[in-house]
């Protein structure tokens, strides 16, 4: 783990009430081949679900399906026993997503991306800017545009993003991609502090994190 | 350490679309170089048709309308492919449509300040090029307020075909050739209120369905464009 301890930016108050995210029956075809079908999961808050597959298994397919981007070919996922492809549904404010691409902009400042995207929340961020990259340890980059970091620097403001985010359910496509040991060590730490709070995280990783005390699940597909 | 409590401060539709449109504005400022390229080929492209059609003045006062039109459109369709390629390209077009917020306000931010970066200037520097192709007086307002109406409804239009092709590897002219027929009535009002007002006849009437056109593309494109992007990034 790193050495220094990490400044303590935690939410006063966890998430209240149950929450509840199923997938039941899904199936996903990419051209012609089927790259899983009758795919049953459940996690409840304060449970994160790694899916663990090879390269080419479906992995960011069945990752896009749970935030709605693709439609799955059969199936359905529910939010809070709601489907969230229903009109009434309000998934998009419950989810804060992260994907091979970690939508910043390169002309922009972390400072500047931050702002922009944590006004496509569906509150305002619990976290200020600042204490959120000051947490990866990255407090120095604020005013730098996003060109000038490098991959690794650029994917701790993309996690930044999504631990200052106010929704519940974190959808994570590879958050440990080019971050350093140190920096996945904060990454584990963040994510089992977001568990611990009543969050749920859905993940894939080929490094290991380390989620400590709290319950884990995986899903092979 | 300052620490924000998780309250439900919803931003609202309105500061939204006004940080959609000041982050554009943002991101166009630090791309300068970039910005200016429509205009300027706007202006060459009108400056081509005195080098081609000959400096008669009678003659080029009879085609300006024409020539201004199409030189609008052309470099209107040259920037559309730019609309939302950086944004499907790092991201941030994901976050967009898993946005908590409607997505139909944010890409219409898009296009809004698409067209202050791409049409606007070619607004103000028309009344130069007006001159150039030697545009009697009164027939200014005419040009300016046509194409004030017309250019937004041709990036509100252009922008489905943007959205469309933005997934494709190759599209080449794809997107110039589905959206080029959209525009067809755009140009035909348009360049009919200057034609008109030159010639001193009546050029509000057509200068109302430019309007009606903006209207009807400024309710309805959104939400085809919402669909597009949606396909695109399927």
């Amino acid at each position: 783990m790193h050495s220094s301890p990490l400044p303590q930016a935690v939410r006063k108050t966890g998430f209240s009430g149950p929450a509840r995210l199923e997938g039941r029956e899904i199936e996903c075809i990419r051209g012609h081949a089927c790259l899983f079908s009758n795919l049953e999961f459940a996690l409840e808050s304060g449970t994160a679900l790694q899916i663990l597959g090879a390269n080419g298994t479906g992995k960011t397919s069945l990752i896009r399906i749970i935030t709605g981007l693709t439609e799955a070919d059969q199936g359905t996922i529910s939010w809070n026993q709601v489907n969230i492809r229903d009109p009434g549904a309000a998934y998009a404010g419950h989810f804060s997503y992260l994907g091979h691409r970690n939508g910043l902009n390169d002309a922009l400042t972390p400072r500047e991306n931050l702002h922009y995207l944590g006004k496509l929340e569906a509150s305002e961020p619990w976290l200020g800017i600042g204490d959120s990259l000051e947490q990866f340890e990255i407090g120095n980059c604020l005013n730098i545009p996003c060109a000038r970091l490098s991959v690794g620097q650029q994917q701790r403001v993309a996690l930044a993003r999504v631990y200052r985010s106010p929704a519940r359910l974190w959808v994570l496509d590879e958050p440990a991609t080019a971050l350093d040991a140190p920096a996945i060590g904060i990454l584990a730490e963040i994510m089992t502090r977001h568990l611990l709070a009543g969050g749920l995280i859905v993940y894939t990783s080929h490094q290991a994190i380390d989620l400590g005390p709290v319950t884990a699940r995986w899903l092979q597909l | 350490m300052v620490r924000t409590s998780a309250s439900a401060r919803k931003p609202s539709p309105w500061t939204v679309f006004r940080v959609s449109v000041t982050r554009d504005l943002a991101v166009a400022w630090r791309h300068l170089h970039e910005g200016t390229h429509p205009l300027l080929f706007f202006i060459l492209t009108v400056s081509l048709f005195p080098l081609a059609a000959g400096p008669d003045p009678v003659f080029l006062r009879q085609l300006a309308p024409g020539i201004l039109w199409i030189a609008a459109l052309l470099s209107t369709l040259l920037v559309l492919d730019s609309l939302f390629r950086t944004e499907y390209e790092d991201g941030t077009l994901e976050q967009i449509l898993t946005s908590a917020h409607p997505v139909v306000l944010i890409v219409l931010a898009k296009v809004a300040a698409h067209w202050i970066l791409s049409a606007l200037p070619l607004v103000a520097v028309s009344v130069f090029l007006g001159m150039m192709l030697n545009l009697p007086a009164h027939a200014y307002p005419a040009m300016v307020l046509s194409l004030l109406v017309g250019t937004p409804a041709m990036s509100l239009i252009g922008a489905i075909g943007a959205g469309l092709t933005v997934g494709l590897r190759r599209r080449g002219l794809l997107l110039a050739l589905i959206v080029m027929p959209l525009y067809v009535p755009i140009l035909i009002f348009g360049a009919h209120a200057v034609q008109s007002s030159i010639v001193q006849a009546n050029w509000v009437s057509p200068l109302l369905l430019l309007g009606a056109i903006l209207v009807l593309s400024l309710t309805l494109a959104p939400f085809a464009l919402v669909a597009a992007l949606k396909t695109s990034l399927h």
